[in-house]
């Protein structure tokens, strides 16, 4: 009897759910998850809007630094690439930072690799969400066409970029307001889009002091 | 069994663990890497942060370096030390060079001895520094940044933009760009290697690189250079206390520009040219213009005019860097220069092309802030918001426009007020004691503003309990004109003895002279063994009483010497000489007598015996100009009792003595004026003067200087003569005599009895009254009211006269400032008319065995007013004067000057005060020609002391040519002296204006006197390189080229005095100018470009005047059909032939400037003619002794005036500098060998390029004098005691960042 006894209590112990139990365990788990995807997707998407808000300050910062530390022009430049390997729905996703060598003829040598935004986060190409694309405005100067071939590409990407100068400030004119107000702005392209600004409710915005070089982040 | 089951179960349980733990250890990997990821921007970002301020705390040990390089230099209290772009050199008391202290990078920072930039060239900077073997020794401070790319790629200049330098001397292009360069900057290809340095190549593309060494700095904080051949650095990969290896951690490079060889755009403006004018020349009529020195005469600068001020900072020029534009016209020009800098604007003469009255309002200088940076100039300081300036008709300035002139262009130059021996410089500008403790000077009344300012300046310890003031105190000064029976100005001895300052400084400036020069070697002391003190006493004397004498501008309004504004009043501007213990005497403003004429007249038209004989003074001022001063002296003549005639006496009073009140206002600003004011006496209530009757009642109304009436019966008589003393007393201490003279008449027989011929001048007091024509009144100015300004006729044809007058044979050889500066004049420097100094043509005194004497024997003469509506046809010379045939004084040998009453009777034709018979004014050696100065307009020329320039705009009706009619302004008739163009800067700039005080006066051996040798401040004495006031070189013959001397040249002295430049603001500090230009333009190491623009800027609104001596017929004489010619010329500036020239041979000879007053030993070459009609001069540097040789009509303060315009402008010492510094922050790679650095490998992780601007200043608060160490204070007599303490401070640092 001990033994049944002894026998019995671990045929107890490992007894499983019973699939009524299990089955509400994964009605209830469902639920939860139809109730907090849409919900976690949308803090995924800040989530990537935040890193690439760090990321590009972060390039213009050191980019800006760079210029003075090495008493040299630096240049940063924005390509416009494809989410995927195709050649479809080319976006503004990646940035490089340039080396000016000194010289009439001095070509850019590239500091560090390209930095891609996360996925889906895009940088506005029209020139009134983002002034820093705004190429062949009259009234801007500063700004720059490239077109090059990035590493793991096999076509050139088309690019804008600007100047920062030894000085710290940039080669963006003119200076002062309207069109001396230099930004751009990024956002998720899977939002959905506020009918009125064209743009999502979400978004984040870069501004370039054209004077200082200094950047500022602003966030709705 | 259960074994087994229970290990599987162990078993188990440990690959949970595994599984627990690994996917952990991946999730906290992906964490960390993601994190690193996500900061690796920002990583990077902050550590080319921390490099950066690696590079900028190397660049501040740069700036550190040259601050302790340029303390070094200059803290030695027994060294000079001179500045230069690149250099502090230092000069010990013999005059040679001790050290040369680098401002840049370079192997040895400090060099003993002399020092060659143009022979050490190559060794600095080597042909093939730029190859890419040399990369980690020598670096360009002036690599260019690139902005932009390709074709429209701009490049920046760091330190020099080549766009602003011309490919070589002479050439118009720049090196880069297509705008003109910028006046004196060029490559210089004489320089050897030079060529090789700027050669541009693949490697090497700048066309004007700034080549130096890298200082590699250690991280135990020791500098050195890389070997050129091992590559190491010394004690680089040392050990050290820590146990690390002592690596290389960064490196700089730089090199120090002189902020004082640039032009500071906050005094400098657009000069253009203001003198005295010293030449009469045409009034212009329709379709003609007025000559040069008319427009002078009219157009003088109006108050606070600077741009116009002889000497003032605001007369350099910017036009060398920003010229005008080819539609600018003059004015329009000079209007858009006024409008970009600070307080300096367009009005009064309006560049000299308007006249300048009383009524002329002053300018009102604008309120705008100074200039922080030259980068300021593209905006105007004023308006908001911010206006641009503009380079032309509505074309504002560029950013290139500024990038090619910062090089030359500077707002914080500033230059020490101190001399050679480090110690203060003595102000020029006398201030008033008026305390009661004279000893606290900063308690005086009676100063305005910019006395205020000038004391300020002036004065070391202005905080302490005893502040001492560096400039000369006159003891009182009043605020009316009433109050003077006290005044010190009339007194010898009460600005010594009641003012120990003054005493202390006279001792201080004993001291100076009498030690060795550092930087030039010799002492002034032993340049002048007998005399020094004399000449120190006639400086002294002239600041009393040649500078500011009164002052109606400011509040409050005072006077030094008797003075009204309304109204000449006795001894108006008087100035009683100033007597030391020592026995020497200055010249003050005071008579001496130069002759006396005894003239006997028929007294009696009844009685053909009788005659009577009055004596007549002839009185010499040796500071004529204006202001006008009216004499107010008593004349006491002794001796004349024992004269005789034949047996008869005379019957003179022993002691006569006359008081003279004179109000003789225009004719007083000549120098042979007093004659007929002592004829004269003033009525308070007349409008001019009265005259006297011959009596011995009351000598102020009484001509008291005659005998009695006595008979000759014969028609000859013998005078039996004798020694007469003459003392001349100020009115208001009538019996304490300024001076005495003796004279002696020698005794003569047969004179003609002088006879009645016209009825008129039977009475000598009609003569004195005019004549007798009571309808007429007495003579304007003691002259006569005829229309024709003749002398009274106080000697006619009828009369017989005698004579004593100075002697051109005598020891003074007839230089009257010696008697005007000896306080007793002995009788040889007099002699009876022709008695010993050949007669020369004229009837001498006596001449032994001529029976038929000549009646008239003298040579008396007044230099008066004489104007453009006078037709005098005596022109001041009293009938008989100087005989029938005698020569007429001549300064210059055998000039033809005009010679009035000998048939050349035309007006304004000024014969030179000299003594009869006089050709020429020689120096003691009887050969070398001698100084004597052009008298200001048409007055004559004469032995002169070129007082300090005191007119004023306020001028009478009667002197419509203002400074051009001999008497200048007078106030008076309705005319009030409003202050209206004071000004102490335009007054007196700087001690160049000594340059006609003579040193060849030793008081106690008047017969050793060494006559017509004045201070020599120009290169260009009449005398030429004889002249004793040169330096003197032993073996070498004539004026050496520079130091080394034996003996000192006279401009050593410039360099113990100053005048601070207090308007339009604050320019000066105390002992410091802001806006002097170093001469000491020359670059090193960078002798291969040449930057004179500076100096250039200074001298290019100066002009030269020579008078040739042919034209001694028409330089004081002018008619329309004949006009005076203009003698002026403005400079010809070019380097290799030009002015220039002087500079650069200085420089060639490896050495600088030590003193700013070497530049009277530069020729000033002429250029173009001031009149477009007329020819340029065609001179070079080299030929100017020859060239001056048709020049000698040209007075000594004439030669001098232009030095003294350049050299207040000029210095040889900065208090600023800028640091050029290239720093990078290294790092070296694990494989490189410790202690090495391979250039392309090891890192470069940060670099900064900039300019530190750092000045050395005095604190104000706690300036005073000390001892090298900089803290131990001691006093001004003290060899080893220096200015200080010197600070340091950075002043703005300006990264490099286009």
């Amino acid at each position: 009897m001990n033994r049944v006894h002894h026998q019995l209590k671990p045929h107890r112990r490992c007894a499983a759910f019973t699939l009524v139990e299990l089955l509400f365990v994964c009605v209830i788990v469902a639920v939860l998850l139809a109730v907090a995807a849409p919900l976690g997707m949308s803090v995924l998407r800040a989530s990537s809007l935040n890193r690439a808000t760090t990321m590009i300050m972060d390039e213009l910062n050191a980019a800006r630094q760079l210029a003075m530390t090495r008493n040299c022009e630096v240049e940063v430049r924005f390509y416009k690439i494809a989410a995927d390997t195709s050649t479809q729905d080319l976006q503004f996703r990646a940035f490089r930072t340039f080396v000016m060598e000194p010289g009439a003829a001095g070509q850019g040598r590239p500091q560090g690799d390209v930095r891609y935004l996360p996925e889906s986060i895009i940088i506005a190409a029209d020139g009134e969400s983002s002034t820093l694309f705004d190429y062949g405005n009259p009234n801007r100067s500063g700004l720059f066409l490239t077109k090059e071939t990035l590493p793991g590409q096999t076509t050139e990407s088309d690019g804008l970029g600007f100047v920062f100068r030894p000085s710290g400030g940039t080669n963006l004119g003119p200076i002062d307001p309207p069109e001396g107000n230099w930004f751009m702005t990024f956002f998720s392209q899977h939002e959905p889009l506020n009918p009125e600004t064209g743009i999502p409710y979400n978004f984040g915005t870069v501004q370039v002091d054209p004077v200082t070089g200094r950047a500022r982040v602003f966030r709705p | 069994m259960k074994l087994r089951s229970s290990t599987r179960r162990r078993l188990s349980r440990r690959g949970l663990a595994l599984v627990v733990v690994l996917p952990l250890i991946a999730l906290l990997t992906i964490l960390v890497v993601t994190f690193l990821a996500s900061v690796s921007t920002e990583y990077q970002s902050a550590k080319s942060q921390e490099y950066s301020s690696d590079a900028r705390m190397l660049a501040d040990s740069a700036a550190s370096m040259v601050v302790t390089q340029v303390q070094n230099a200059t803290s030695a209290p027994s060294l000079a030390w001179a500045s230069q772009p690149g250099m502090i050199r230092t000069f010990d008391a013999t005059g040679n060079a001790t050290a040369a202290y680098k401002l840049y990078s370079s192997s040895q920072m400090r060099v003993g001895g002399a020092f060659d930039p143009v022979s050490k060239l190559a060794e600095e900077v080597p042909a093939d520094w730029a190859a890419s073997t040399n990369t980690p020794l020598y670096t360009d401070l002036n690599a260019p940044v690139w902005v932009g790319r390709g074709s429209t790629a701009v490049a920046h200049y760091p330190v020099i933009h080549p766009g602003a330098v011309a490919r070589d001397h002479g050439a118009t292009e720049a090196l880069v760009g297509t705008v003109a360069p910028v006046e004196g900057c060029y490559l210089d290809s004489t320089i050897p290697s030079g060529a090789a340095i700027v050669a541009t190549s693949t490697s090497q593309t700048n066309p004007l690189p700034m080549p130096v060494r890298w200082l590699y700095v250690l991280k135990d904080g020791r500098m050195a250079v890389m070997d050129a051949t091992s590559r190491k650095v010394t004690g680089a990969g040392d050990p050290l206390p820590d146990g690390t290896l002592n690596h290389i951690v960064g490196r700089i490079a730089f090199w120090t520009d002189d902020e004082s060889c640039k032009i500071n755009l906050n005094t400098a403006s657009e000069g253009t040219f203001w003198d005295r004018p010293w030449t009469v020349s045409v009034t212009g009529s329709a379709g003609t213009s007025d000559g040069y020195e008319r427009q002078l005469a009219l157009r003088m600068p109006a108050q606070n005019e600077f741009q116009r001020y002889p000497g003032h900072p605001a007369m350099t020029c910017l036009s060398t860097v920003f010229p005008p534009l080819t539609e600018e016209s003059l004015e329009t020009y000079n209007a858009r220069i006024y409008s970009y800098i600070p307080r300096v604007v367009n009005g009064g003469s309006r560049s000299g092309t308007a006249s300048v009255t009383g009524s002329t309002l002053p300018l009102v200088t604008d309120a705008d802030r100074l200039y922080a940076s030259v980068d300021e100039l593209m905006f105007s300081t004023v308006g908001v918001p911010r206006q641009e300036n503009s380079r032309g008709a509505f074309i504002p300035f560029a950013e290139q426009d500024i990038e090619r002139t910062r090089f030359l262009l500077t707002t914080t130059s500033r230059a020490p007020e101190v001399n050679l021996f480090n110690k203060p410089r003595i102000t020029l500008w006398p201030l008033q004691a008026n305390t009661t403790d004279v000893n606290k000077p900063h308690e005086a009344v009676n100063r305005n503003a910019q006395d205020k300012l000038i004391a300020f300046c002036s004065t070391l310890g202005n905080k302490s309990a005893t502040p001492k003031p560096y400039y000369f105190q006159r003891y009182n000064t009043f605020t009316t004109s009433a109050q003077l029976a006290q005044a010190s100005s009339q007194s010898p001895i009460m600005d010594w003895d009641e003012v120990p300052r003054n005493q202390e400084l006279y001792a201080y400036l004993q001291a100076m002279t009498q030690a060795q020069i550092p930087g030039l070697g010799g002492s002034l002391q032993g340049k002048y063994p007998a005399t020094r003190d004399q000449i120190l006493t006639e400086m002294f004397d002239f600041v009393r009483s040649h500078v500011n004498t009164f002052s109606t501008a400011g509040n409050p309004a005072y006077y030094y010497a008797p003075f009204n504004p309304n109204r000449l009043i006795p001894a108006q501007s008087q100035i009683v000489p100033l007597v030391l213990p020592n026995g020497t005497r200055g010249f003050g403003r005071f008579p001496t007598v130069t002759e006396a004429a005894l003239v006997f007249y028929a007294s009696s038209d009844t009685d053909p015996t009788q005659m009577r004989a009055v004596l007549i003074l002839e009185p010499f001022n040796p500071a004529p100009g204006p202001p006008v001063w009216s004499s107010h002296v008593r004349y006491t003549v002794k001796g004349m009792d024992a004269f005789m005639a034949g047996t008869t006496p005379m019957v003179f009073p022993s002691l006569a003595g006359n008081l003279v009140t004179g109000l003789d206002g225009q004719s007083n600003a000549t120098a042979l004026t007093g004659l007929e004011q002592a004829t004269q006496y003033y009525s308070a209530s007349g409008a001019f003067t009265n005259a006297k009757v011959l009596g011995q009642g009351d000598e102020e109304t009484n001509y008291t200087f005659c005998s009695a009436d006595f008979k000759v019966n014969a028609t000859k008589f013998d005078f039996n003569g004798g020694t007469i003393t003459i003392e001349i007393a100020a009115a208001s201490s009538p019996n304490v005599p300024v001076q005495t003279l003796k004279l002696k008449f020698p005794a003569v027989t047969g004179l003609p009895r002088p006879t009645m011929s016209t009825a008129a001048y039977v009475n000598f007091d009609n003569r004195i009254a005019r004549y007798a024509n009571p309808a007429v009144k007495n003579g304007r100015f003691g002259i006569l009211e005829d229309g024709k300004h003749n002398p009274l006729p106080l000697i006619t044809n009828t009369d017989t006269v005698r004579s004593v007058e100075a002697r051109y044979g005598g020891p003074a050889k007839g230089d009257l400032r010696v008697y005007a500066s000896l306080r007793e004049v002995p009788e040889d420097y007099f002699e009876g008319h022709g008695e010993r100094d050949t007669a020369l043509g004229g009837k001498p005194y006596d001449a032994p065995g001529v029976t038929a004497e000549t009646n008239l024997v003298h040579s008396l003469r007044i230099d008066a007013q004489t104007g453009p509506g006078d037709t005098s046809n005596q022109n001041g010379f009293y009938a008989g004067s100087g005989g029938s045939g005698d020569v007429r004084g001549k300064l210059l040998p055998n000039a033809p000057y005009l010679d009035p009453n000998r048939g050349d009777n035309k007006r304004n034709s000024t014969a030179p005060v000299a003594p009869r018979g006089l050709n020429g004014a020689y120096m003691a050696d009887g050969v070398t020609l001698g100084d004597w100065d052009t008298g200001i307009g048409g007055t004559a020329d004469g032995p002169y002391i070129n007082i300090a320039d005191q007119a004023s705009a306020n001028k009478s009706q009667s002197s419509s040519g203002l400074y051009y009619a001999k008497g200048g302004y007078v106030n008076g008739a309705g005319v009030v002296e409003s202050g209206a163009s004071f000004s102490p800067n335009r007054q007196i700039a700087s001690a160049v204006a000594f340059g006609s005080l003579p040193t060849g006066i030793d008081p106690a051996r008047p017969a050793d006197a060494k006559p017509w040798q004045t201070l020599l401040f120009c290169r260009n004495p009449l005398g030429g390189d004889t002249h004793p006031g040169f330096g003197k070189q032993q073996g070498v013959t004539g004026p050496p080229a520079g130091p080394p001397y034996d003996t000192p040249p006279d401009h050593a002295f410039l360099d113990l005095f100053t005048m601070p430049i207090v308007e339009p603001y604050a320019i000066s500090d105390p002992f410091s100018t802001a806006g002097k230009v170093n001469m000491n333009y020359q670059m090193v190491p960078f002798a291969y470009v040449t930057r004179a623009t500076a100096v250039r800027a200074v001298l290019k609104s100066t002009s030269i005047m020579a008078i040739p001596a042919s034209d001694a017929g028409k330089y004081k004489y002018n008619t329309a059909a004949a006009p005076t010619p203009d003698y002026r010329y403005a400079l010809n500036l070019d380097e290799r032939e030009g002015t220039l020239a002087g500079f650069e041979r200085r420089f060639a000879a490896g050495d600088i400037f030590r003193s700013a007053s070497e530049i009277c030993d530069i020729y000033l070459v002429p250029g173009k003619s001031v009149n477009p009609a007329q020819p340029a001069a065609s001179v070079k540097y080299a030929d100017m002794a020859t060239w001056w040789k048709d020049y000698q009509l040209t007075g000594d303060n004439v030669r001098e005036q232009p030095y003294g315009h350049i050299y207040p402008r000029l210095t040889t010492k900065s208090n600023v500098f800028t640091v050029h510094v290239k720093a990078q922050a290294l790092k070296t790679l694990r494989r490189t060998t410790a202690g090495e650095f391979v250039d392309g490998r090891d890192l470069v992780t940060s670099e900064f390029r900039g300019a530190f601007i750092v000045e050395r200043y005095l604190e104000p608060n706690a300036d005073s004098l000390v001892k090298a160490d900089g803290k131990t204070s001691t006093d001004e007599l003290d060899p080893e005691g220096m200015v200080g303490p010197y600070k340091f401070r950075v002043r703005s640092v300006t990264r490099f960042a286009p």
